[in-house]
């Protein structure tokens, strides 16, 4: 009968299963609040990255031009009419989602998707 | 007179952008962060995330606010599944930020502790990233956007105590992965160890 501990070792047993040295002291809870501030306050988003994404998105074209309808609706490779093959070929497809021009109603986005739905097959048509 | 209107009209939505974006942007950027493991794809994303709104602007802001941020979260975790499909990440906005610390900033510190600050950073990232991805990015969620874990479970769909479980795991196993680390440095800073997974 093995322990429960053999079953989920601690990470400090994790740590030295993996050829840690013993004579690596063990990092404390504090240490570790430290080290995460810091890391924090180096990887938040500052004023200037936040100012340079938001010009940058605001540069964007938002018309999406003639090439962007063509590969949606082209009646030979258009995504849509690929979509419809891919559903009727897998059945149903729950948990699609695809980013479209089309208004979506607003009722369709009140459901917050689960993190399960997102590995669903999933329709790209951008 | 026309010509107002027009204007009139860019200004709204400019506005109307930057209300949006203020709002969410933060959280956006750890969500992002948390779920792909790597600040510089975050940084993409995070900007590809608001193309889609910009181009999508009408829609979004005829809608609740509750609606606008799970319309930006879907947007959000359908670029991290395109992401994981190999689309490129790199963008001319990576160099533009790149570009945006200036060389005052660079040359304000030794350029040893600039070598030893940038190690740190990349140690307590290559931990991070090793993290499951559910561990991460509630840990992400609330050390870089200062949320409580009740925000949490609302932004993520899960109970508060759930969250609370999964943050004391993450530092748990961060601490380890630390630990690790620091033992042998250099294999997280080679550049084909930086990506591999890594399992216990």
């Amino acid at each position: 009968m093995t322990s429960p501990d053999a079953q989920f070792p601690t990470p400090m047993r994790r740590a030295n299963d993996r050829g840690v040295p013993p004579d690596v002291p063990a990092i404390s809870g504090r240490q570790l609040t430290r080290l995460l501030a810091r890391w924090a306050d180096a990887r938040r988003l500052d004023p200037g990255q936040a100012e340079t994404i938001r010009l940058a998105v605001r540069s964007a074209p938002t018309d999406l031009g003639f090439d962007w309808w063509w590969r949606l609706l082209d009646p030979d490779t258009g995504s849509v009419f690929r979509a419809a093959t891919t559903r009727s070929r897998s059945g149903a497809v729950v948990g699609v989602t695809f980013e479209s021009p089309f208004a979506l109603a607003a009722s369709e986005l009140t459901a917050w998707p689960g993190d399960d739905v997102e590995y669903q097959p999933y329709l790209r048509l951008a | 007179m026309a010509w107002a209107s027009v204007n009139n009209r860019a200004d709204d939505r400019e506005a109307g952008f930057d209300g949006l974006y203020d709002e969410h942007q933060r959280t956006l950027h750890a969500f992002l962060l948390g779920r792909t493991g790597d600040p510089e794809v975050a940084l993409d994303l995070l900007q590809e995330a608001f193309v889609r709104a910009w181009r999508n602007l009408d829609l979004l802001l005829a809608l609740a606010p509750a609606q606008q941020r799970a319309w930006l979260f879907s947007a959000a975790r359908n670029l991290i599944i395109d992401q994981h499909r190999g689309r490129a990440t790199r963008t001319a906005a990576q160099n533009a930020l790149v570009a945006t610390i200036g060389p005052d900033e660079q040359l304000a510190e030794s350029p040893e502790r600039i070598v030893e600050r940038e190690r740190d950073l990349r140690l307590i990232d290559e931990a991070i990233r090793r993290l499951p991805e559910p561990l991460r990015t509630v840990l992400v969620l609330q050390v870089l956007d200062e949320r409580t874990s009740a925000e949490i479970g609302e932004l993520l769909d899960r109970p508060a105590g759930t969250v609370r479980y999964q943050i004391s795991q993450a530092r748990k196993r961060l601490a380890e992965e630390l630990r690790l680390l620091e033992a042998a440095p250099d294999l997280a800073l080679q550049p084909g160890l930086m990506h591999q997974e890594v399992r216990p």
